[in-house]
C-alpha cells in the first residue's frame, strides 16, 4: 500500500542522510584537524560577514537554493524559501522576528504573554501549538510547516515525529547559552534562506552591544548575579548560562565561579553571602518568594548588592526565558539603565 | 491530654510483666539518652561550624550569644536555625512514626509509608503552583489539611479503625495512595515548569533554606504534637497489648487512636510544610530505638525525638559536603540510609495470612 | 479429587457473566473496537469519523488521514498492547502474590524501570532516546530480579515479596528523586516520560512493545490453570502436584517482563495492572482463563480512554494519560479498600 511504500522510502532517505552526516562529520573533522591553517582565512571573513557566529554555522550554505543545515541532531536539507514555520522555543521566535518573518504556529506553553513585548509586536497572529515540553504533533501537523525549529534537548524524543511533518532544525535552546543562541539564529536564518538579513541584524546586535559596553562605566569590575526566585529556591546561573553570558558581553562579569557542566545552581543563603554579589538581578517568580523572607535577614542587608542598592527586579519571561538575538539586546540595554540610568 | 487510665484499678504493672514484648531496661536507656545528647551536641557544633564559609571552630561557641562579625551573623540567622529546624523536623518526623505504628498497631506504618507526606507534599505544591498568593503561615495549615486527608484515608480505609490490620495491607494501602500523590504532584511540576527545579528540590525534603521563621512556624506544633505524644505514653503501651486486653483494661482505645492520629497529622504536616518530606525518618527510627531501649512507648517516645533529631541534622551536615560549595537536600541522605533499613525490617516481617 | 475439581468448588461461579462469558467478553472487545475508531478521531484538530475511515482502507492523500495514520493510529495501537501488557502483568500478580492489591508498582518493576530510564536520560544528556527502552526494561527486571531475591528466604513468599517489593520501590523512587534534584533543566521531559504518557510515540514503539505481548500474554493465557491452583495455597497447590515455587518465579517473570516492555515504552502508567484486573474479577469471576483476558481488554478500555481524553481534554495542552489512569484508578482503589475492608 502507498503508507508502507513511503514508509519504506523515507526509512532509506533517514539511512541516507543518516550515512551522508556521519561521512561529512568524519570529514569535518579531518579538515580541521589536519589543516588549521586552510581554516583561517575563511573565519577573518566570516567575522566580517555574521560577526558573534562561531565556527561551527556553516555560511557557505547560504543563498543557495537547496541547503544543508548542520543542527544539534543531525543535518537537515532544506528547499526554497520556507515561510510556514512552526518555533517551539521563544528563543526561535526571537530568530525569525529578527529576519522580519513571523511563525505560524508557536510552543507559548498556552500563555502568549510568555512572548516579550520586543517580539510581540512583531509576531503576526499565531497558532498555540501548546507546552512547549509537549507540543501537540496533531496540531503541527494541521498547519502543515514547511520548516519546524526544536530545542534540542527537550524536543530529541519527537524530533524523528516532526521531521516526518516537515524538516526539521533542532538547536539548544533551554540549555543554551549566549553564543548557542546566536549561533542558533545565524542556522535558523540560513535555513530560512534568510542570510543577507540576519548578517546584517548581527551586525546591529554587534554595534548595539558594544555601544552598551561603551555606556558601562569602564573597566567596570562589579560582579553580577543572576537568579531566579521562586517560593521554595533561589536558583543562581553560573558564567556559562545564558543571561550571564549577554551581562558579560557589555562587560558585566558574573559573581558565581564557573560551575563545570551545572546549568544552574541552587543557591542558599549562605552560599549567597559567601557569593558577595556587587549586583543581582532578580527574577521572581509570582506569590511570594524566597527572596521575602531572607531580606529580613542582617546578613542580606550586608549583602554588597543590597547596600550599594544594585538590586534590580527584573522581567523572568525577558531576562530568562527568551533566549535570543533581540531579547538579549532588550536584557542589555535594561541592565546597562538599570546600572547607569542610560 | 490527660489519656492516662482513669478507671482502671492497678493497671499497668501486671500487663507489662504479662507481656515480655514491653521491656525496658533502664540501664540502657540512661546510655542511649547520654550518647544521643552527646552526639547531638557534636553534631549541633559540627552543624555550626562548616558552610560555605569557612570559620574556625573556635569561634563557634562565641557566635551563639554574639554577633557583631559578619561570620557569627551567619552562625547566627543561617547555620542555627538550620540546626534546629534539623533537630526539630527530626523528632517530629521520628515521634510521628512511632505514633503511627503504635496507632495503627502495625511495625511499617510510617509517615512516608501511609502517604501522609506525599499528601502534605501535593497540597504544598498545588498551591505554589496553582494559587502561588498564599504562602507563610497558610501553607502549614494547606500541609495539615493534605497530610490528613491522605493519612486518615489510607488509616481508615485499610481498616485500622477495625482492629489489626495486616503490615503488607497497610504498606500496600499506602504505597498506592502515595503513588497516586506523586504521580500528581509531578504532573503540577511539569505544568508549571516555572518553579520545577526549586519544587523538586524541597520534594526531597531538608533544611537547606532554613531560616528563624521556618523554626517558628514550626515550634508550637512540634511542642504541642511532642508534649501530647509523650502524654499518651500509657495508653499506647496498653494499646499494644492488644485491642480487646487494653479494652478489657478499660481503655478508650477509639479515642486513644482518634488522639494518637491526630498528633501524628499535626507533626507531620507541620514538619513537612517547613523541610519538605525528609525520607524514612519516621519508619526507621522507631525501628532502631525499639531495638536498643526495647517497646514501652513511655522511654521509646522521648528515644525517637532524640534518634530522629540526630539522623536529620547528620544528614543534613552530609549533605553539605556531598557537592561544595552548592548543597543538595538533606533527604537524599536519610532515603540512602533509610532504603536499605526498609528493605531489611520488610524481609524479617513475620509472614501472617493477610 | 482432581485439580480442576477443587479449583472449581473454591472458585464461586455465580455472575450472569460466567454463564455466558463468551458472549460478554465479545461485547468488551467489541466495545474496545469501537472506542479506538472513536479514539482516532479525537485531538486537538478536527478530524470526522470519514477522514478515519478513509485512512483505514488506505487512502491517505489528504491531511486529516495522514495525522489519522501517522500519529493517532501508533498512539491506539500503543494503547491496546500497553493496557494488555499491564493488566495481564496485574492479573498474574494479584494470583501469584495472592493479595488483590498487588500490581506492577508493588514487585518494583515501576520504579526499577523508572529509575533506569531517568538515570540515561538525565545522567547521559547525549544518549539517543531509543537506548531508553532497552535501559528501563532492563531497570524493571533488574528490580524485579532484586525484590525476588531479598525476599527469598526458604522460599518466597508472597506476602514478604510484597513488603520487600515496597521497600525496593521506595529506594529506587529515592534514587529518582536524587537524580531530578541533580539535573533541574533536563527534568520537564523526563518528568513527562516518568508520569506515562503516550505523547509523541511512534509506530517504533509499538514495534518494541509487540513481540513481548505477541509471546508472553498467550504463554500466560495457557498457563493461566497454574494460577487458579496457586490460589488454593501452597500447601493444597504442591499436594496437587504444582512445583508451587518454580511455576510462581516462571509466572512472576512472565508478568514482570510485560510490566517492563510495557513501562519501557510508555513510561510509569499507574493504576492500570491494579485495578483492570479488579474489574475483571467481578464481572468474570476468580477463574483465570477467563480474567485475565478480561482484565486484558479492561485494560485496553482504560488506556484508550486515558489517552484520548489526555488529547481531547484541553487541546493544544496534553495531558499526560498517567495522570488520568491515576485520578481515575485512584478512586477506584479506594473503594476497592473499602469494599475488601469488611
Amino acid at each position: 500500500m502507498s503508507y508502507s511504500a513511503t514508509l519504506v522510502r523515507r526509512a532509506a532517505a533517514v539511512l541516507a542522510l543518516t550515512v551522508a552526516a556521519g561521512a561529512l562529520a568524519a570529514c569535518g573533522n579531518s579538515a580541521s584537524s589536519t589543516s588549521p591553517a586552510a581554516g583561517a582565512a575563511p573565519n577573518a571573513d566570516r567575522a566580517a560577514a555574521a560577526p558573534g557566529v562561531g565556527p561551527s554555522v556553516n555560511l557557505d550554505e547560504c543563498g543557495k537554493q537547496t541547503r544543508t543545515v548542520k543542527h544539534d541532531l543531525g543535518t537537515t536539507t532544506i528547499t526554497g524559501n520556507p515561510t510556514r514555520v512552526v518555533a517551539l522555543e521563544y528563543s526561535f521566535v526571537d530568530a525569525l522576528v529578527a529576519v522580519g518573518m513571523s511563525p505560524i504556529g508557536v510552543a507559548d506553553d498556552n500563555e502568549p504573554k510568555r512572548i516579550i513585548p520586543a517580539l510581540h509586536e512583531k509576531v503576526g497572529p499565531y497558532k498555540s501549538v501548546g507546552l512547549r515540553a509537549t507540543p501537540n504533533i496533531q496540531v503541527i501537523t494541521a498547519l502543515k510547516p514547511d520548516l519546524i525549529v526544536a530545542d534540542s534537548g527537550r524536543h530529541k524524543a519527537i524530533y524523528a515525529q516532526l521531521s516526518k511533518i516537515a524538516p526539521t532544525i533542532a538547536y539548544a535552546s533551554l540549555n543554551g547559552n549566549y553564543q548557542q543562541v546566536l549561533d542558533s539564529e545565524m542556522s535558523t536564518a540560513i535555513a530560512l534562506n534568510k542570510c543577507d538579513q540576519m548578517k546584517q541584524r548581527l551586525t546591529e546586535h554587534a554595534k548595539t552591544m558594544s555601544d552598551l559596553k561603551a555606556e558601562a562605566t569602564p573597566g567596570e569590575s562589579r560582579k553580577a548575579l543572576f537568579v531566579r526566585a521562586s517560593e521554595k529556591g533561589f536558583t543562581g546561573f553560573p558564567p556559562k548560562a545564558y543571561t550571564p553570558g549577554v551581562l558579560s558581553a557589555i562587560g558585566i562579569g558574573s559573581a558565581l565561579p564557573d560551575s563545570g557542566t551545572d546549568a544552574s545552581v541552587s543557591l542558599t543563603l549562605e552560599t549567597l553571602v559567601s557569593t558577595k554579589p556587587d549586583i543581582m538581578f532578580i527574577a521572581p517568580n509570582d506569590g511570594p518568594t524566597l527572596r521575602d523572607t531572607w531580606a529580613k535577614n542582617q546578613l542580606w542587608k550586608q549583602l554588597p548588592a543590597v547596600k550599594n542598592n544594585a538590586t534590580y527586579d527584573v522581567d523572568p519571561n525577558e531576562w530568562s526565558r527568551s533566549r535570543g538575538l533581540i531579547a538579549s539586546e532588550v536584557v542589555a540595554q535594561e541592565a546597562v539603565k538599570l546600572l547607569y540610568g542610560k | 491530654m490527660t489519656l492516662s487510665v482513669g478507671t482502671v484499678p492497678q493497671p499497668t504493672e501486671d500487663a507489662t510483666h504479662k507481656r515480655p514484648k514491653i521491656v525496658t531496661n533502664k540501664q540502657r536507656v540512661t546510655w542511649a539518652t547520654l550518647v544521643l545528647l552527646v552526639v547531638i551536641v557534636a553534631g549541633v557544633l559540627w552543624g555550626l561550624s562548616i558552610g560555605s564559609q569557612h570559620i574556625p571552630l573556635s569561634r563557634v561557641p562565641g557566635a551563639i550569644f554574639r554577633a557583631d562579625q559578619p561570620d557569627q551573623m551567619i552562625i547566627q540567622s543561617i547555620r542555627m536555625p538550620r540546626v534546629v529546624l534539623a533537630l526539630c523536623v527530626g523528632a517530629a518526623l521520628a515521634v510521628a512514626g512511632a505514633l503511627m505504628q503504635a496507632v495503627a498497631a502495625n511495625p511499617l506504618a510510617a509517615p512516608e509509608i501511609m502517604g501522609v507526606n506525599a499528601g502534605a507534599a501535593f497540597v504544598v505544591v498545588l498551591a505554589i503552583t496553582v494559587v502561588p498568593s498564599l504562602s507563610g503561615a497558610p501553607t502549614i495549615l494547606l500541609s495539615f489539611g493534605g497530610a490528613a486527608a491522605a493519612g486518615v484515608s489510607v488509616m481508615l480505609l485499610a481498616g485500622s479503625g477495625r482492629g489489626r490490620v495486616s503490615p503488607v495491607r497497610l504498606a500496600l494501602a499506602g504505597v498506592t495512595a502515595s503513588s497516586l500523590l506523586i504521580s500528581l504532584t509531578q504532573v503540577l511540576i511539569i505544568f508549571d515548569e516555572n518553579s520545577a527545579d526549586s519544587v523538586l528540590f524541597w520534594l526531597v525534603g531538608g533544611v537547606n533554606f532554613a531560616g528563624w521563621p521556618d523554626v517558628r512556624n514550626l515550634l508550637p506544633w512540634m511542642i504541642v504534637g511532642l508534649a501530647g505524644a509523650f502524654a499518651m505514653a500509657r495508653p499506647l503501651n496498653l494499646l499494644a497489648l492488644g485491642d480487646d486486653m487494653a479494652r478489657g483494661l478499660g481503655q478508650n482505645i477509639e479515642r486513644t487512636r482518634l488522639f494518637g492520629s491526630a498528633l501524628v497529622i499535626m507533626l507531620c504536616g507541620a514538619a513537612v510544610s517547613v523541610a519538605g518530606p525528609v525520607a524514612f525518618i519516621g519508619l526507621i527510627v522507631p525501628h532502631i530505638m525499639r531495638r536498643v531501649v526495647g517497646s514501652s512507648y513511655t522511654v521509646l517516645l522521648p528515644l525517637c525525638a532524640l534518634g530522629g533529631a540526630v539522623l536529620v541534622l547528620y544528614a543534613d551536615i552530609v549533605s553539605r559536603y556531598v557537592k561544595p560549595p552548592y548543597e543538595v537536600p538533606a533527604g537524599v541522605i536519610t532515603a540512602l540510609i533509610g532504603a536499605p533499613i526498609f528493605v531489611y525490617l520488610a524481609r524479617r516481617q513475620k509472614v501472617t495470612a493477610s | 479429587m482432581t485439580s480442576t475439581a477443587i479449583v472449581a468448588q473454591r472458585v464461586r461461579s455465580t455472575t450472569l457473566a460466567q454463564r455466558h462469558p463468551r458472549l460478554l467478553m465479545g461485547s468488551l472487545g467489541v466495545l474496545a473496537v469501537l472506542l479506538s475508531f472513536y479514539s482516532l478521531s479525537v485531538g486537538a484538530t478536527d478530524v470526522s469519523m470519514a477522514d478515519v475511515l478513509k485512512a483505514i482502507v488506505g487512502d491517505t492523500t489528504d491531511q486529516a488521514a495522514q495525522i489519522v495514520v501517522q500519529f493517532q493510529l501508533p498512539r491506539v495501537l500503543l494503547a491496546w498492547l500497553v493496557g494488555i501488557a499491564l493488566a495481564i502483568s496485574g492479573g498474574v500478580m494479584q494470583g501469584v502474590i495472592r493479595n488483590p492489591l498487588a500490581a506492577p508498582d508493588v514487585v518494583g518493576v515501576t520504579k526499577g524501570a523508572g529509575f533506569a530510564g531517568m538515570l540515561l536520560l538525565l545522567a547521559i544528556p547525549g544518549i539517543p532516546v531509543a537506548a531508553v527502552v532497552p535501559a528501563a526494561f532492563v531497570g524493571g527486571l533488574v528490580a524485579a530480579a532484586l525484590v525476588y531475591l531479598l525476599a527469598y528466604r526458604r522460599g518466597a513468599t508472597p506476602i514478604r515479596i510484597a513488603l520487600v517489593g515496597i521497600a525496593v520501590s521506595a529506594a529506587f523512587e529515592a534514587g529518582i528523586r536524587f537524580l531530578l534534584v541533580r539535573n533541574p533543566l533536563d527534568v520537564s521531559a523526563a518528568l513527562i516520560w516518568l508520569t506515562g504518557s503516550l505523547f509523541g510515540r511512534s509506530m517504533s514503539s509499538v514495534l518494541e512493545i509487540l513481540p513481548w505481548v505477541a509471546v508472553l500474554v498467550p504463554l500466560i493465557i495457557v498457563w493461566a490453570r497454574k494460577l487458579d491452583v496457586l490460589g488454593l495455597g501452597d500447601d493444597l497447590a504442591a499436594g496437587l502436584g504444582e512445583p508451587v515455587e518454580r511455576t510462581r518465579r516462571t509466572l512472576l517473570l512472565f508478568a514482570v517482563a510485560l510490566a517492563a516492555a510495557a513501562v519501557a515504552v510508555s513510561g510509569t502508567i499507574g493504576f492500570i495492572g491494579l485495578i483492570a484486573p479488579h474489574m475483571a474479577r467481578r464481572v468474570f469471576g476468580g477463574r483465570h482463563l477467563a480474567l485475565l483476558p478480561a482484565a486484558g481488554l479492561f485494560g485496553v478500555l482504560l488506556m484508550l480512554f486515558a489517552d484520548m481524553l489526555g488529547r481531547g481534554i484541553a487541546p493544544p495542552l496534553e495531558i499526560p494519560a498517567g495522570l488520568i489512569t491515576a485520578v481515575v484508578g485512584g478512586p477506584y482503589f479506594l473503594y476497592l479498600l473499602v469494599k475488601t475492608g469488611r
